[in-house]
């Protein structure tokens, strides 16, 4: 497929710099595309191959936005997401993988990335999804959210039969609502218009819901993993 | 107190009480002693004296009068035997007391008249008797009671018990020597019991006479010596053939000499086999002590000694009767008191001894039952392991060869399509177009693997799921384009009728590929896509259709189709066909409408 990379920057404020973590030399090249495409100069971007170069960038200057390959020459991107998460609570984290597998994609969300798009896709959806995550939002598809009502505890109603940590993670209703319509195929704009919302208030809404999964799974990780059939 | 003055006795001819002849004798007295070969009648006469005439009763007992026999106080008939005459009524070993009717009792000296009747061979004679206050006598009459007859009817009960017993359990499980054993042990009780008999029948039945009664007593004792000789070598595992075949020989002269003895010299017959029966039986407990308590390699075994002691308690008794001044008859009598609770003792011995074999046979048949399970239990592990090892490789292997054949199906087809595209080009392919093969290849590429994956090998729940990632890529395309999209999706599958996974996955490929080139070659500003399910009442219940419709330019479809340039449209096409569905293609002016129709079932 051959799309039209949408043209110019629709916000003069982009957050810099731009971290990219990606060891193959051709996809870099893409990645760097996609964001001057973006209004992204030059000098804002910073590129790292490896884990401990990714390390090493980050321990000399903060970044504003991460795009974050997971099979890395000297080990699983994960591990740097947890961290720049622990370090950076607000930070946008995309991943961009060639992985596809749900352990990998849930794996990501959990350790705490903004967002996840695999690599095959063309460059106008890579694109799509770093405008969200630039929007303060957070990319979700279909399977992901399926798989977070499955996961994630609902709501009860008797509140005093669940522990707070429980109820902190817990879906609202509102949220439940939107990952359902999201499980449904249908994009962010139709789940604004059918509930009445912004745009923007629909991806602030899923961003929070990640946060809940990778609270949930600092606290339960094993445990739910285990229920759920993710790991072991 | 009455005193007894002097016991006299004397021979009879024809049994009546005779005037002369009279010897004084001491009782318990056996006339042949006195009178060897005499038989039938002699008289006993005890002479007595009341202290004073006053009135208190006296009583007479009488232990025994051999073989039968009738008592007189001063004349009067007393008491007097059933029968006097063969077949002899038998008294030999009852005591019986009875008060002297005072009327009949003078001042002074009494007489007691006893006649004894019993041929000469069997020790006739009159035992102790008493002349007294009836209380002392009636309490040694208990003890003499308890002694000739209690003891015995004890002794024959627990020999009839250990016979019965024993045969029985030799009967059911017969094979093996120590089985053997208890067969050999229950004859030797059958046999003591027929010897008992001698003591406890108050009849000759069912035998004529008194000497055939004994003739029968003594083949009984010989077999009881032979049967606990037998016993005792099969007991104690002793193989001694020749020994064995000698006993059955001694027996069979034994028994022979005891029924043909001439009545004439029957007691003296009858005193050869006692003795020799005895000096055998003896002799056997003699060597089960040296073949018990001899040192052992392999130590000497509980059970042995055991029947040892037993045999040796019979040796003791033996021995101190026969020193004793009693006489040999003394010495089977106590056997006889003997044999009870030793019969017992070997009953419980080796019940003990059975049940304890039985026990530990049936611990290490469990043991090597558990063994053999555990065993089985293995092999059969190992056999499902290598089964399951075998079927997950053949798994394995078929699931390669799927993933070959989809492979060659999807990405091969592309593959060759692309070859024969950029042949027929000439070299002068565009970089667009070459590009555009690419990603077919990737997406054929990523169909292979998402029918692998999990999420591919189910079919979704509702055509709802199953646009969802459709809907969700291309709807966030389409409003980055600017173009409105519709989707319009069946809320359920049809009951019957559900499109597999692959369909699924083909139907999936398809809309993608439709979707991709409206949105690359049609300039349209609508899109819809709707997903109908034949209803049960529509002219092809099941059928799935799934039409995507643009308002774009359009194309020529018949020069497309006949130019064959289209990769887009050739590769749909194949796809349908793969899945069984049929393809069609509209296009105007006013834009285009791919349809693709799956019947149900």
């Amino acid at each position: 497929m051959i799309f039209q990379t949408p043209p110019g920057p629709e916000d003069a404020s982009l957050p810099v710099p731009v971290l990219v973590v990606e060891d193959e030399p051709l996809l870099q090249q893409r990645l760097r595309r996609v964001l001057l495409q973006l209004g992204y100069a030059e000098d804002a971007l910073v590129f790292a191959a490896t884990l401990a170069q990714a390390r090493a960038l980050l321990a000399a200057q903060p970044v504003a936005l991460a795009l974050v390959d997971l099979h890395l020459p000297d080990g699983n991107g994960r591990d740097l997401i947890e961290q720049m998460r622990a370090d950076d609570p607000g930070l946008g984290i995309l991943v961009v993988s060639a992985w596809s597998s749900e352990e990998a994609i849930l794996g990501a969300l959990r350790a705490g990335a903004t967002g996840y798009v695999l690599k095959e896709r063309d460059d106008i959806e890579v694109s799509l999804s770093i405008r969200s995550v630039l929007r303060g939002g957070a990319p979700i598809d279909p399977f992901i959210a399926r798989r977070i009502l499955e996961l994630l505890p609902m709501p009860t109603a008797v509140a005093s039969a669940v522990e707070p940590g429980d109820q902190s993670q817990a879906l609202t209703e509102r949220e439940q609502q939107i990952l359902r319509l999201v499980a449904d195929g249908l994009s962010n704009r139709e789940i604004a218009d059918q509930l009445f919302l912004s745009r923007y208030t629909v991806e602030s809404h899923v961003k929070r819901i990640y946060r809940k999964l990778a609270v949930s799974s600092r606290i339960s990780a094993v445990s739910v993993a285990r229920a759920r059939g993710v790991i072991g | 107190m009455p005193r007894v003055l002097a016991v006299q006795a004397a021979r009879s001819d024809d049994g009546a009480r005779p005037v002369q002849g009279w010897e004084p004798v001491k009782l318990p007295d056996v006339w042949t002693w006195r009178w060897p070969g005499h038989g039938g009648s002699a008289w006993y006469r005890i002479d007595w004296e009341r202290s004073c005439a006053d009135g208190t009763p006296v009583a007479l007992g009488i232990d025994r009068i051999s073989v039968a026999g009738e008592v007189f106080s001063n004349g009067d008939l007393l008491w007097r035997d059933a029968s006097l005459v063969e077949p002899l009524s038998r008294s030999w070993n009852v005591p019986r007391w009875w008060l002297l009717p005072a009327s009949g009792l003078q001042a002074g000296v009494n007489t007691v008249w006893v006649r004894a009747v019993g041929p000469a061979a069997l020790s006739p004679g009159l035992g102790v008797v008493r002349v007294g206050d009836p209380a002392t006598v009636a309490e040694q009459y208990d003890n003499s009671l308890w002694r000739q007859r209690t003891v015995y009817a004890i002794n024959a009960v627990l020999c009839a018990m250990a016979s019965a017993l024993f045969l029985l359990v030799w009967l059911l499980r017969r094979e093996g020597r120590e089985t053997q054993a208890y067969g050999w042990f229950g004859l030797m009780a059958l046999a003591w019991l027929a010897y008992l008999s001698t003591y406890l029948a108050y009849t000759q039945w069912p035998w004529p006479d008194s000497i055939s009664r004994s003739r029968f007593s003594m083949v009984a004792l010989v077999c009881y010596v032979l049967f606990a000789c037998i016993f005792t070598f099969r007991f104690g595992a002793q193989k001694l053939p020749r020994v064995e075949r000698g006993l059955w020989l001694l027996a069979a002269l034994g028994a022979a000499m005891a029924v043909l003895a001439p009545i004439e010299d029957a007691g003296w017959w009858f005193d050869v086999v006692w003795q020799g029966t005895m000096a055998v039986f003896l002799a056997n407990c003699l060597q089960f002590q040296w073949h018990a308590w001899r040192p052992r390699a392999k130590g000497r075994r509980l059970p042995h000694m055991l029947l040892a002691v037993c045999w040796l308690v019979f040796l003791l008794v033996a021995a101190s009767n026969f020193f004793s001044t009693l006489g040999s008859w003394q010495v089977a009598r106590n056997w006889a008191a003997l044999s009870g609770p030793l019969v017992m003792a070997l009953v419980t011995l080796l019940l003990v001894g059975l049940q304890a074999r039985q026990i530990r046979s049936a611990e290490r048949f469990n043991r090597e039952l558990e063994q053999g399970v555990a065993r089985a239990r293995a092999d059969l592990a190992q056999a499902l392991q290598r089964e399951h090892a075998q079927a997950l490789d053949h798994t394995k292997l078929q699931e390669r060869m799927q993933i070959a054949h989809d492979l060659h199906d999807g990405l091969g087809g592309s593959l060759v399509r692309g070859m024969a595209l950029l042949e027929q080009a000439g070299g002068t392919l565009p970089n667009e177009r070459m590009l555009s093969l690419l990603k077919t290849l990737r997406d054929d590429l990523r169909q292979v693997i998402d029918q692998g994956s999990s999420a591919g090998a189910a079919v979704p729940e509702t055509p709802v799921q199953w646009a969802a990632p459709l809907r969700h890529r291309f709807t966030r395309i389409l409003d980055e384009l600017g173009v409105a999209s519709e989707w319009s999706i069946a809320l359920q599958w049809h009951a019957q009728h559900r499109p597999s996974a692959l369909q699924c996955l083909g139907l999936t490929r398809l809309v993608e590929e439709a979707l991709s080139n409206a949105i690359k070659h049609s300039w349209a500003r609508h899109l819809r896509v709707v997903l109908e399910v034949g209803a049960d009442g529509a002219p092809q219940p099941g059928m799935l259709v799934v039409r995507i419709e643009d308002d774009g330019i359009g194309f020529d479809v018949a020069a497309v189709q006949q130019a064959g340039m289209s990769v887009g449209m050739r590769s749909m096409a194949a796809r349908a066909e793969r899945i069984g569905a049929h393809f069609t293609v509209q296009s105007g002016p006013c834009g285009t409408q791919v349809r693709v129709a799956l019947p149900g079932g």
